[in-house]
């Protein structure tokens, strides 16, 4: 995998513009659901997690699709979908721990954050620096949150 | 990133050089997932596929969709006639194997002899029609094909009784009713979709199908079908129901006997033994799919899954271990989704009849969106099932599969530090919360 958008929840205020720039540059139409980044908030604790796909290594969305539309892109480490085969079982949507599968109404298919093919529009706007779209070769941010992840796990 | 290969994906993998050719026995899911698999290791092994069908890959479940007209006769279909060919798969049409011979490693179909160093059997399933007076008349289906979906439509059918209240039950009785028949779906234990459902939410979906028009019937068995050369009417052991159509879809039989007359054990719920490596009794003879009966990730118990997902999962262990790998097969994990009149219906893990109601404590709840129900056990998540919901559902999977012990959650739950690292559990907190005690 080469670049990943990174995220930073300490950073995050909950402002909601990265689901904005996503839902307009992917869909022309302004709307929190259709965005492919979700924020999990929790408003009285003042935490705000902005949630998007992590591009997996070996995705579990992939290994429980009925119609097999989803898969790796072994060039830019990218999970990717072939839509046109997309039945909107929902299936990929219960499978992903990151609740990154998400239903677009509009088009009914599910989709994931392709990271606008190398272009990520919601980092671009988000104005606290939540998102960051880094190499991962030389990001020790992610190395430390991977160490943490391992240590939470039994 | 690099395209995982026999060298650099897996510690576990050893390859066997000894292994030229490798013959795969279907075309389903589990045989598609096992030629693939190999090829993504091997792009020059001897692959050979041998389908009794003449048609590419398609997934039956999406057959329900064909059969309601919501999408084409193509959209089932998941590879092209020449997919095979361009992943270097020779790919043996309409041939249906006749005999394994494990002393000579050779399969033989009606005109010819095959050689292999591995064997993968794929042999699948079939729908489960019981000889009863009138289950050979003319109006009587199964669904399993996209040949059995043209010929139901091909029959006309006005009313239209369903047999077995299973996923695919349910899922036809939709799409039939979607094409203006009358419906009346026959269950014979006590509560539609009982494999999947416990008793609270199966009722929530029968009210949404029944105030949908669907009539159905619990705890009632089809006795015969009747009518001149077709049929007219169906009998229970309760009452007599006015039909043109029956759609057998009252569980499936496990294609085992070609297995079986080569000396391959069969477990005791009836699918084709394998261990965890997804190998039977003979070396080199490996299954995966529909055909095998294999165990349950949560409770160890012998299961056969019968799921898209598995039989996916076991083709991929079993065509990697073909290759002379030690891949381990983890356990079925069962999800179901279904679509209940726009309603997303969604059952994970085991439900309270798989788990014989052991030790088991049961947390349900219920927001303006849906109703939900975990089943714990031992502290850990054996089963969910919601109805109306759809966001949070993959954490409670995520934790199920990590057999994750729900002290553990609450500890990070509880600490925001922890909770800002772990933030995949955070959708799933509506249910959580409530675990705590
Ligand atoms: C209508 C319907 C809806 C479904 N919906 C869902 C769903 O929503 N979710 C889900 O998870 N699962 C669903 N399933 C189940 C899922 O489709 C199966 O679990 C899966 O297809 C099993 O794949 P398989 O490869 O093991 O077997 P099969 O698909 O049965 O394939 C077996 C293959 O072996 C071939 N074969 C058999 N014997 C021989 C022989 N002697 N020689 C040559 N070839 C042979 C057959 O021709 C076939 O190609 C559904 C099934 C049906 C029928």
């Amino acid at each position: 995998m080469n670049r990943l958008i990174i995220i930073d929840s300490n950073k995050c205020t909950g402002c909601g513009l990265c689901q904005m720039a996503c839902s307009i540059h992917r869909n022309g139409q302004c709307e929190a659901s259709l965005a492919r980044i979700l924020i999990y908030r929790d408003e009285k604790a003042g935490i705000f997690i902005p949630m998007t796909c992590r591009q997996c290594t070996d995705p579990p969305c992939a290994a429980a699709c009925l119609m097999n539309v989803i898969s790796k892109d072994y060039e830019t480490g990218i999970t990717i979908r072939n839509l046109e085969g997309c039945i909107s079982c929902r299936v990929c949507q219960v499978a992903c721990p990151f609740a990154a599968s998400i239903f677009n109404y509009l088009q009914e298919r599910v989709e994931n954050c392709d990271q606008c093919g190398g272009d990520p529009q919601c980092v671009k706007y988000c104005p606290y620096g939540a998102l960051k779209y880094t190499d991962l070769t030389d990001n020790m941010d992610l190395v430390r949150d991977a160490e943490a992840k391992r240590r939470l796990l039994p | 990133m690099p395209k995982p290969n026999a060298d650099s994906c897996h510690d576990s993998l050893v390859r066997e050089h000894a292994i030229k050719t490798i013959v795969i026995i279907g075309n389903g899911a589990a045989a598609n997932s096992a030629a693939e698999t190999i090829r993504s290791y091997d792009p020059r092994i001897q692959v050979i596929m041998v389908a009794r069908e003449n048609v590419p890959e398609f997934s039956a479940c999406a057959l329900p969709d064909y059969l309601a007209g919501w999408v084409s006769r193509s959209q089932p279909f998941i590879k092209k006639p020449d997919d095979y060919a361009n992943m270097g798969i020779e790919m043996h049409w309409g041939q249906s194997v006749q005999r394994i011979d494990p002393h000579t490693k050779t399969v033989a179909t009606e005109s010819e002899t095959i050689n292999y160093d591995s064997l993968i059997i794929a042999t699948g399933s079939r729908a489960a029609v019981p000889a009863l007076n009138g289950s050979g008349l003319r109006g009587n289906f199964v669904i399993k094909d996209v040949a059995d979906i043209d010929a139901i439509i091909a029959h006309r059918p006005k009313h239209v009784l369903i047999v077995g209240s299973g996923n695919i039950g349910i899922e036809v009785a939709q799409a039939l009713q979607e094409r203006e028949c009358k419906v009346t779906v026959i269950e014979q234990r006590e509560r539609i979709l009982p494999r999947i459902f416990d008793g609270e939410p199966a009722g929530r979906i029968a009210e949404i199908l029944t105030s949908h028009g669907i009539s159905i019937y619990t705890g009632e068995s089809v006795v015969a079908i009747e009518g001149y050369q077709r049929v007219e009417r169906a009998f229970t052991d309760k009452r007599a129901i006015l039909c043109d159509t029956v759609v057998w879809a009252a569980g499936v039989r496990q294609n085992t006997e070609l297995a079986e007359s080569a000396g391959i054990e069969l477990g005791k719920l009836g699918g084709i033994s394998v261990d965890t490596g997804m190998r039977t009794n003979i070396a080199s003879i490996f299954a995966c799919g529909d055909c095998v009966e294999s165990h349950d990730m949560l409770t160890g118990k012998a299961t056969l899954s019968l799921l898209w997902t598995t039989a996916k999962d076991q083709g991929r262990i079993a065509g990697a271990n073909s290759l002379g790998c030690k891949l381990v097969y983890p356990g079925a994990l069962n999800l179901v989704v279904e679509d209940i009149y726009g309603q997303c219906a969604v059952s994970m893990g085991v439900n309270e009849g798989g788990l014989c109601n052991q030790d088991l404590e049961i947390f349900e709840g219920e927001s303006e969106k849906g109703y939900w129900r975990l089943l714990v056990r031992e502290d850990r998540i054996m089963g969910f099932q919601s109805l109306g919901i759809t966001t949070g559902l993959g954490a409670i999977m995520a934790l199920m599969k990590n057999r994750m012990p729900l002290r553990t959650v609450a500890k990070i739950l509880s600490d925001q530090g922890m909770m800002r690292r772990a933030d995949w559990y955070l959708p799933a907190r509506p249910f959580l919360d409530r675990l705590k005690k």
